[in-house]
C-alpha cells in the first residue's frame, strides 16, 4: 500500500485522485442501491423519507460531480505527462489537489450530516448549509488549477514542437478542460451571486436567474464527463486492436464540435420553465441537435476502426465482428459503453425536442436516459480503463481477471433492464426523485411492473459495480505486480504529421466557442435581467 | 463503408467520401428535426409548450389560489374563468378542480415557496409536465375530450413530503 505514495509527484497526484474517485464510486453506488430498493414496491428494504432524499443527494453529488471530476483530474495528468513528455507545473497540481479535496470533504460532511437535502441540482430557493455551496465552489475553483497546469504543459510542448500536429488524446483532454472552463464560469457566478448570499445572509433569490445560470453550467458539464470517455475510446480501442484510428481528422472535428456547441444549448433543460422566451428555447433545441452530429462522427470513427481491425484479422463481410477481442474487458467495456451511449443519445434527442420534452420532463424516463449516458458511456469506460491504470499507474496485477471479463457485460445487461423499464415507467407518467412512487397505493398498476423489473436490472449492475470495486481495492491491497504497459505510450511523436493544419488551431475554436456562447446566452440573460428579478425568500423548512 | 470493402491502404487516407457523406447525413437529420419542430409548432394547436407567463410574488399568488379555492370548492368551474393553482409544501391549492368536458380553460400555475413540478396524469395515457416556479406564474391552456379523473402530482423534489402532493382534476359533462 505504501508504495502507492512513492514515485513521481505527477503519478502520486493521479493515484490519489483515481483512488478517491473509486471510493466515491463505491459510496455513491451503495446509496443508489439503497434508494432503488427503497422505492421498489414490495421490497423488504425501506429507508425513511429523510434518509431517502439525503442519499439521493449523495448519489448525485458523489457520482455525477465528484467521481467524474476526480477521475478525470487523475486521468488527465497520467496521460498528458506520458504523451507530451514535458514537465507539468507541480505547484498548480498541489493547489488543485488541496482545494478539491477540501471542497469535496465540506460538501460530503454537509450531505452526510443531513444538512443539505437539496439534491445535486440544489435548486433555489431551497437552502442548504453554507458548507454545501462553499464546498462546491472550492471543488470547482480547485479543479481550474489542474486545467491551467494542462494548458501550460501543452503550451510548453507547443513551443518545443512549433509545427507538429496535436496527438488525438491530447486534443481530447484539451477539449475536456476547455469545456469545463466554459461550463464552470456560469456556476461560479451562480454560487457567488445567488447561493452564497442566500445561504450566509438569507438574501432573497430569483429562481429563474438561479436556474438559468445553473443550466448554463449543467449541459456542458455532461460533455465534460463524456469527452474523456471519448478520448479513451479513441486512444485505447485502436491500441487494444493493434491498428491505427480510422480517422484522426474526424476525431478532432468531433472534439471541435463539442468545444463549440456544448455550451449555448443549456436552455433545453428549461423547455417547460415559465419566463423563458419560446424562440430562445427553439434556438437551443436546434443547437443541441447539431451537437448530436458530433457523436455520429464518433460512432462512425470507432466502428470503422473496429472493422479495419476485424478485417485485418481475416474477418469477412460480417465475420470481422467475431474476430474482435470480446474477452478483453477493456475492449468489450468500451464498445458496450459506446453502444449504450447510442441509446443515451437517442433518448437525449427526445429530451431536447421542444414539444416532446413536456411528456418526459422530470419523469423517470430521464433516470433511464442518464444511466445510459453518464452511468454507462462514462462510468463503464472509466471503470474498464481502471484495469489498465491498475497495471500501469498503480503497478498492480489485476486480481481475478476472469471476473473482470464478466463485469462489463453484467453491467450493461443490468443497465439495459433498468433503463428500459424506468424509461417506460416515465412514459406512463412516473416522476423521478420521489420517495414513494406508489403514492400510498394510488399509482397506476403498470408502474409497479416497470419499477419491479427495473429494480432487477439495478441490482444486476450494482453487482457488477461491486465486482469492479472489490477487484480494484483487492488488487491494490494484495496483488503487487510488474508494470504492464496497457496504454502503450510509445514515442510521443510517432505517426504525427510535421505540419499542423487549421484543425489544430485551438485558439481559433475557443474564439468561435466564445462567440457562439455570447450569441446563445446574451439574449436570455438580457431578457432575464431586463424584465426585472422576481425575488422570493429562501426556504429551509421541510427539507 | 461495410458495403464497399476497400484495399487496406485506402483505409489510412483521411476524410474519405463516406466520412464526408456521413457528416452531411448527420447534419441533414439535425436540419429535418429542427424543421419538424417548427412545423409541429405551426400545425398542432393542442399539445403546446405554454408561452404565457406572469411575474407574481409567492404570497400574492397564494392568496389568489386560496380565494379561488374557496369560491369554487365543489363547484364546476364555468367557461372563461381563469383558474389559479398553487403548489406549496406539500399540497396543491385547490386540491381538486371540477372542469367541463370540451371547454378550454386557462390554468395559472405557480408556487408559494420552493420549486415544484406540475405533472398531469390521465389513466388514458395523458402525461403533461411543466415547472412550477415561485415568483413566476405559467398559463397552461387545457381542454379535456373525455370525462373522468385526472391526477396532478408534484414531479420536482420540494422537500420531505414531496410524495404527498397529490391533486385531482375531475372532468364532467
Amino acid at each position: 500500500m505504501r508504495d502507492i505514495f512513492k514515485g513521481s509527484f505527477e503519478d502520486i497526484f493521479s493515484r490519489i485522485n483515481i483512488g478517491f474517485a473509486i471510493i466515491l464510486l463505491a459510496l455513491g453506488g451503495l446509496f443508489g442501491v439503497l434508494q432503488l430498493l427503497s422505492r421498489t414496491p414490495g421490497s423488504p428494504i425501506k429507508v425513511s423519507a429523510a434518509t431517502y432524499y439525503q442519499i439521493l443527494t449523495g448519489h448525485g453529488v458523489f457520482l455525477a460531480v465528484a467521481f467524474t471530476l476526480f477521475f478525470i483530474m487523475g486521468l488527465t495528468v497520467f496521460m498528458s505527462t506520458r504523451i507530451l513528455k514535458v514537465d507539468i507545473n507541480r505547484l498548480l497540481l498541489k493547489i488543485s489537489l488541496c482545494m478539491t479535496l477540501l471542497g469535496a470533504v465540506l460538501a460530503a460532511v454537509s450531505i452526510l450530516t443531513g444538512k443539505a437535502r437539496v439534491l445535486y441540482t440544489f435548486y433555489a430557493p431551497m437552502k442548504a448549509h453554507p458548507f454545501f455551496y462553499i464546498g462546491a465552489a472550492l471543488l470547482i475553483l480547485g479543479s481550474w488549477f489542474t486545467a491551467f497546469a494542462l494548458f501550460l504543459q501543452y503550451l510548453k510542448w507547443r513551443k518545443q514542437n512549433p509545427d507538429r500536429e496535436i496527438p488525438v488524446p491530447i486534443f481530447g483532454l484539451l477539449a475536456t478542460w476547455i469545456v469545463w472552463i466554459e461550463a464552470t464560469i456560469p456556476v461560479v457566478i451562480d454560487v457567488l451571486k445567488v447561493y452564497l448570499p442566500m445561504a450566509l445572509l438569507g438574501a432573497s433569490v430569483d429562481v429563474l436567474e438561479a436556474r438559468t445560470w445553473f443550466w448554463f453550467f449543467g449541459h456542458p458539464l455532461v460533455y465534460f464527463w463524456l469527452l474523456p470517455a471519448i478520448t479513451l475510446w479513441y486512444y485505447l480501442i485502436p491500441k487494444r486492436l493493434g491498428v491505427e484510428l480510422f480517422s484522426k481528422k474526424m476525431a478532432k472535428i468531433a472534439f471541435i464540435l463539442f468545444i463549440i456547441y456544448s455550451t449555448p444549448i443549456g436552455l433545453h433543460h428549461q423547455l417547460v420553465d415559465p419566463g423563458v422566451d419560446a424562440r430562445l428555447k427553439y434556438l437551443h433545441t436546434v443547437l443541441t441537435l447539431i451537437v448530436g452530429s458530433a457523436s455520429m462522427l464518433t460512432a462512425f470513427n470507432i466502428l470503422a476502426t473496429l472493422e479495419r481491425a476485424g478485417r485485418k484479422a481475416g474477418g469477412g463481410f460480417f465475420g470481422w465482428i467475431i474476430k474482435l477481442p470480446w474477452r478483453d474487458p477493456i475492449f468489450s467495456g468500451m464498445i458496450l459503453a459506446l453502444i449504450a451511449f447510442g441509446f443515451g443519445g437517442i433518448t437525449g434527442i427526445i429530451n431536447t425536442s421542444y414539444q416532446l420534452n413536456n411528456v418526459v420532463h422530470n419523469t423517470s424516463w430521464i433516470v433511464g436516459h442518464f444511466h445510459t449516458t453518464v452511468g454507462t458511456a462514462v462510468a463503464l469506460t472509466f471503470m474498464v480503463a481502471s484495469y489498465g491504470l491498475l497495471t500501469e499507474l498503480f503497478n498492480r496485477k489485476v486480481i481475478a481477471y476472469s471476473l473482470a471479463r464478466i463485469h462489463p457485460y453484467l453491467w450493461v445487461i443490468g443497465i439495459f433492464i433498468f433503463s428500459m423499464n424506468y424509461a417506460l415507467a416515465g412514459l406512463a407518467g412516473a416522476p423521478r426523485r420521489t420517495y414513494d412512487l406508489t403514492f400510498g397505493g394510488m399509482a397506476p398498476e403498470i408502474w409497479y411492473t416497470y419499477l419491479k423489473a427495473g429494480a432487477v436490472g439495478g441490482v444486476i449492475f450494482a453487482l457488477a459495480g461491486a465486482i469492479f470495486v472489490l477487484i480494484f481495492i483487492l488488487s491494490i491491497l494484495v496483488n503487487k505486480g510488474e508494470e504492464v504497459r496497457i496504454f502503450k505510450f510509445g514515442n510521443p511523436h510517432e505517426n504525427l504529421n510535421e505540419k499542423h493544419s487549421v484543425i489544430d488551431n485551438i485558439k481559433l475554436w475557443i474564439v468561435v466557442a466564445v462567440i457562439l456562447i455570447i450569441l446563445g446566452y446574451s439574449i436570455p440573460l438580457y431578457q432575464l435581467y431586463s424584465q426585472g428579478l422576481s425575488l422570493v425568500p429562501p426556504v429551509a423548512k421541510g427539507l | 463503408m461495410t458495403l464497399f470493402p476497400r484495399k487496406l491502404e485506402e483505409w489510412y487516407k483521411t476524410f474519405t467520401k463516406e466520412e464526408r457523406n456521413w457528416l452531411i447525413i448527420a447534419l441533414i437529420i439535425a436540419l429535418i428535426m429542427s424543421t419538424t419542430t417548427l412545423t409541429w409548432h405551426a400545425l398542432d394547436r393542442e399539445h403546446q409548450v405554454p408561452v404565457e407567463t406572469m411575474e407574481v410574488a409567492p404570497d400574492v399568488f397564494m392568496e389568489k389560489a386560496m380565494r379561488f379555492s374557496m369560491e369554487y370548492a365543489g363547484k364546476v368551474i364555468p367557461e372563461g374563468v381563469d383558474i389559479y393553482l398553487a403548489g406549496v409544501q406539500f399540497r396543491w391549492i385547490p386540491k381538486e378542480l371540477k372542469l367541463k368536458k370540451g371547454v378550454t380553460y386557462k390554468i395559472w400555475i405557480s408556487s408559494g415557496d420552493v420549486l415544484h413540478g406540475f405533472s398531469l396524469l390521465g389513466y388514458d395515457g395523458t402525461v403533461y409536465n411543466v415547472m412550477v416556479m415561485p415568483g413566476m406564474a405559467y398559463a397552461v391552456n387545457v381542454k379535456f375530450d373525455k370525462t373522468g379523473v385526472y391526477e396532478i402530482r408534484c414531479n420536482e423534489y420540494c422537500g420531505l413530503g414531496h410524495q404527498y402532493m397529490i391533486g385531482k382534476i375531475v372532468v364532467v359533462e
